[in-house]
């Protein structure tokens, strides 16, 4: 078809020794100066049908029919040489961590200009000149000196643009971008995006943008592909798919989307359970051996809030501006510099002893990431069992397995491991354990960042219910606005370790005077239906 | 900078030094046997012996002695040899140019050798090529140094005579002393390049899984770009902890083939004092050799920035 970019016919993926396709049949095409999301969860196949336009496949991978057209040839005929000529050159790659994607022993101008010398044997002097031009329309500030930076000298948001203008420097025509800010914060993300849309239709380029977050798909994409599975469900223009869905999965995506759920009911009782007051962390890099001047960081500064028993407070910032660090305090795993730290009464801030080691166990904690707070080496019942020590073994058993059938897993699966269960199931582990010891105060620290919506939703639905029946208190850490507003009671807004905002969610989220609390809500995507 | 750097690691190596000195000083005195008697050579002379306890300042407090002892080695005295008389110092400092000769060719040659077939063997990884490196590892790990040499000699020296068996001569002797150094040289090599062929491999292997190597592929380079300026850089730094290791551990005592080859090194040195407890020469070799050991992890230590830019800027 004329004017199409890449079309995609039927493309099927397997292993090389295996018949399972992991991508069935998929087709769809990205036209010029457009937009097209590939949508979907994880195992979906999203990434998949990306690298492989791109002839990146892993080694055990293949494809096995199908067509890759672009621009009126076929990809899959090309052999490794012709390959590597559009690729690059014709065809731009961004991926997702924006921390390891750039190579930390290169220069930032070597990385930016490698690939226009290579392709279109431009001098280094006027590589770095178009190298220049190309920063400064990402908006990377002081363009010319920053050529001369390694990439450790930059920030995630900053690294991301660097490896936009990399790739759009040889202004490709199909720009493929694999999750490209999964990992930036709400404000971040969207400058980025922005930014990236607009270069690519300056240039005429058609982008397919995968990603698994619909509210950026609303935003940005002009057609739409839902991927499960590795099948597509449906495909089309992204404004009338998401009115009318067809499918049942892509409806149930919506409607697990964390903007379109119902809020929990609050069940706060108004007896203040934990009382933070002019709370300070520091962080001392230390200096090593020899007298070294140990620098300190203040990463909370003067923070105050309280929780109320049986009441979920959202905790809410960019990545850096404290809250983990609050909660980690709070928990007792870090040290406090100042200010007070009011459980129950008791002052437990900078102290130790019989109190602080009651504290202890009536909070506990949830962490982000289900595949590494969990030891490989232990089974789910011992995991689960670790706070219940005092039990005699058939009680500890019979409660390990009633905590697992609670948090929506079987008994039996007591007697796993860790790597047999999927994300969502480890984290309902995680939640079991935390609350074997019957704790008061939850600390879930982006405990639904790592799942993806459909799982979220199911997790975020398991804590609202075990929280009904057993009322502990929850400091919900995260940074995703649409998820705090669904579930908590009260929002607490950081940001560089300071308290920006305090009150009831919807007041904050509704008509907060705060400059900073307005922009991060309108930075967040939300489904507008 | 970098001189503050250097500086700040000396300073660090200063109390490694003492406590390295201090083990060296009570070691002579914890083991058995007397030096008296050895020096005497007739352990029912008592009137001798007590004589030459008090001229040795056997008699006195450990910690005095100990600081004689160390107020000595400060001044560079390290004392003479009880059996041939010959000062320590220009004896250790003799065996040890020739270990580093030897070591500091077999170092440089099997790191050339073995880190860019680690690295083909790693870019090709589950070829054919990739399990012949792998083996060949395996190989060089497990056979021990001494059959080694054995059967070098036994080839090369004794069915082919092509080269001396056993001997050395100083590299201003030319090309003649090229004989003698090159089987000894092959056996360290080979001794070596196992062990870095293996990190080679998984160094290469580890980075190229990385995020930035896929990008610099989907950037369309080639293949040898990729792998040499992209991957070798980040590949090297564990390469280069494994390098110095075995570089400072053989420059310590490449006693076993210094032995077999009967090279006159520095750890042939130590053996041969140990087994005629000649302590003067046991506390001046040890001593000697941690002092190497210190420098070279300096050396390393002072080379990481170079490959890591990270470690380049404000510490």
């Amino acid at each position: 078809m004329e004017g199409v970019i890449l079309s995609v016919r039927e493309l099927v993926i397997a292993p090389q020794l295996g018949e399972v396709a992991l991508v069935d049949r998929v087709s769809f095409d990205v036209l010029p100066a457009s937009v097209c999301a590939l949508v979907g969860e994880s195992g979906s196949g999203k990434t998949l049908t990306s690298r492989a336009v791109m002839g990146l496949l892993p080694e055990n991978l293949a494809v096995k029919s199908g067509a890759l057209g672009f621009c009126g040839e076929d990809l899959l005929d090309f052999g490794p040489a012709e390959l590597r000529r559009v690729c690059g050159a014709r065809i731009g790659m961004v991926f997702q961590e924006p921390m390891s994607s750039l190579n930390p022993a290169l220069t930032v101008g070597t990385q930016v200009t490698e690939a226009l010398c290579w392709h279109r044997h431009m001098s280094p002097g006027d590589a770095r000149t178009a190298a220049v031009a190309m920063l400064d329309a990402f908006r990377v500030p002081n363009a010319a000196t920053s050529l001369d930076r390694y990439p450790h000298e930059f920030s995630g948001g900053l690294r991301q643009r660097i490896m936009l203008a990399a790739v759009m420097l040889l202004r490709p025509k199909l720009l493929i971008a694999d999750e490209p800010t999964t990992a930036l914060d709400a404000i971040v993300q969207k400058d980025v995006l922005d930014d990236m849309v607009r270069v690519a239709k300056d240039m005429n380029a058609g982008v397919l943008f995968v990603t698994h977050d619909l509210g950026l798909v609303e935003r940005y994409a002009d057609q739409l592909v839902v991927l499960r599975r590795g099948k597509m469900e449906e495909a089309g223009p992204t404004g009338e798919l998401l009115r009318s869905p067809a499918s049942a999965y892509t409806r149930s995506l919506l409607a697990a989307a964390p903007s379109k759920r119902a809020p929990r009911r609050s069940t706060g009782t108004g007896q203040v359970l934990l009382a933070i007051d002019r709370l300070c962390v520091d962080y001392t890099a230390s200096g090593g051996f020899f007298g070294a001047r140990a620098k300190s960081f203040r990463a909370v500064d003067q923070l105050s809030f309280d929780v109320r028993r049986g009441e979920f407070v959202g905790l809410v910032g960019e990545s850096g501006s404290g809250k983990s660090t609050t909660g980690r305090a709070i928990a007792g795993l870090v040290d406090v510099a100042g200010g007070q730290i009011i459980f129950d009464g008791t002052n437990v801030a900078g102290t130790e002893g019989p109190a602080r080691h009651q504290a202890r166990n009536r909070i506990q904690y949830v962490f982000q990431d289900p595949y590494s707070s969990l030891n490989p080496r232990q089974t789910i019942g011992a995991i689960v069992s670790a706070g219940l020590a005092e039990l005699p073994r058939a009680a500890r058993r019979a409660k390990v397995e009633q905590l697992l059938v609670d948090v929506g897993l079987e008994a039996a699966f007591a007697d796993r491991l860790p790597h047999q269960l999927s994300g969502g199931q480890r984290q309902r582990v995680c939640i079991a354990r935390a609350l074997a010891v019957d704790p008061d105060l939850l600390i879930a620290d982006e405990a639904v960042a790592a799942l993806d919506v459909t799982v979220q939703a199911q997790v975020l639905d398991l804590l609202a219910a075990l929280q009904r029946r057993r009322g502990f208190a929850c400091l919900f850490i995260s940074h995703d606005l649409a998820v705090v507003r669904s579930i908590c009671d009260r929002v607490a807004i950081m940001k560089n370790g300071k308290l920006e905002a305090f009150d009831e969610t919807g007041r904050v989220f509704g008509a907060s005077g705060n400059p900073y609390v307005k922009k991060l809500v309108s930075a967040f995507p939300t489904l507008s239906q | 900078m970098t001189g503050r750097l250097i500086f700040r690691k000396l300073l660090l190596a200063v109390p490694t030094i003492l406590i390295v000195s201090v083990v060296v000083f009570l070691l002579v005195h914890f083991v058995p046997g007397d030096p008296a008697v050895l020096i005497v050579g007739d352990a029912n002379n008592s009137e001798l012996l007590a004589r030459v306890r008090v001229e040795l300042g056997l008699g006195r407090p450990l910690i005095e002695q100990y600081a004689d002892w160390l107020g000595r080695i400060v001044r560079l005295d390290f004392g003479r040899s009880l059996l041939t008389q010959e000062e320590v110092l220009p004896l250790v400092l003799s065996r040890f140019s020739v270990t580093a000769w030897l070591v500091t060719i077999a170092t440089s040659l099997s790191t050339l050798i073995a880190v860019p077939l680690g690295m083909i063997a790693a870019w090709r990884h589950r070829s054919r090529f990739d399990t012949g490196i792998v083996l060949l590892s395996v190989l060089a790990l497990s056979v021990p140094s001494f059959w080694m040499a054995i059967m070098l000699i036994l080839l090369f020296g004794v069915e082919l005579g092509w080269l001396p068996t056993m001997g050395y001569l100083p590299p201003s002797a030319g090309l003649r002393s090229l004989a003698f150094i090159l089987l000894p040289v092959v056996a360290l090599t080979f001794v070596q390049a196992g062990t870095v062929l293996r990190m080679a491999r998984s160094a290469t292997l580890d980075v190229m899984r990385m995020d930035y190597v896929t990008f610099a592929r989907s950037k369309g380079l080639s293949d040898r770009r990729i792998l040499f300026r992209h991957v070798l850089p980040n590949a090297f730094s564990p390469v280069l902890t494994i390098v110095g290791l075995i570089f400072g551990n053989l420059l310590a005592g490449a006693a076993i083939i210094e032995t077999v080859f009967t090279v006159p090194g520095l750890g042939r040195l130590l053996v041969e004092s140990i087994t005629s407890r000649d302590y003067p020469v046991i506390q001046g070799a040890v001593l000697f050799i941690s002092l190497v050991y210190i420098a070279v992890n300096l050396l390393v230590d002072l080379l990481y920035p170079v490959f890591d830019p990270k470690l380049r800027t404000k510490p």
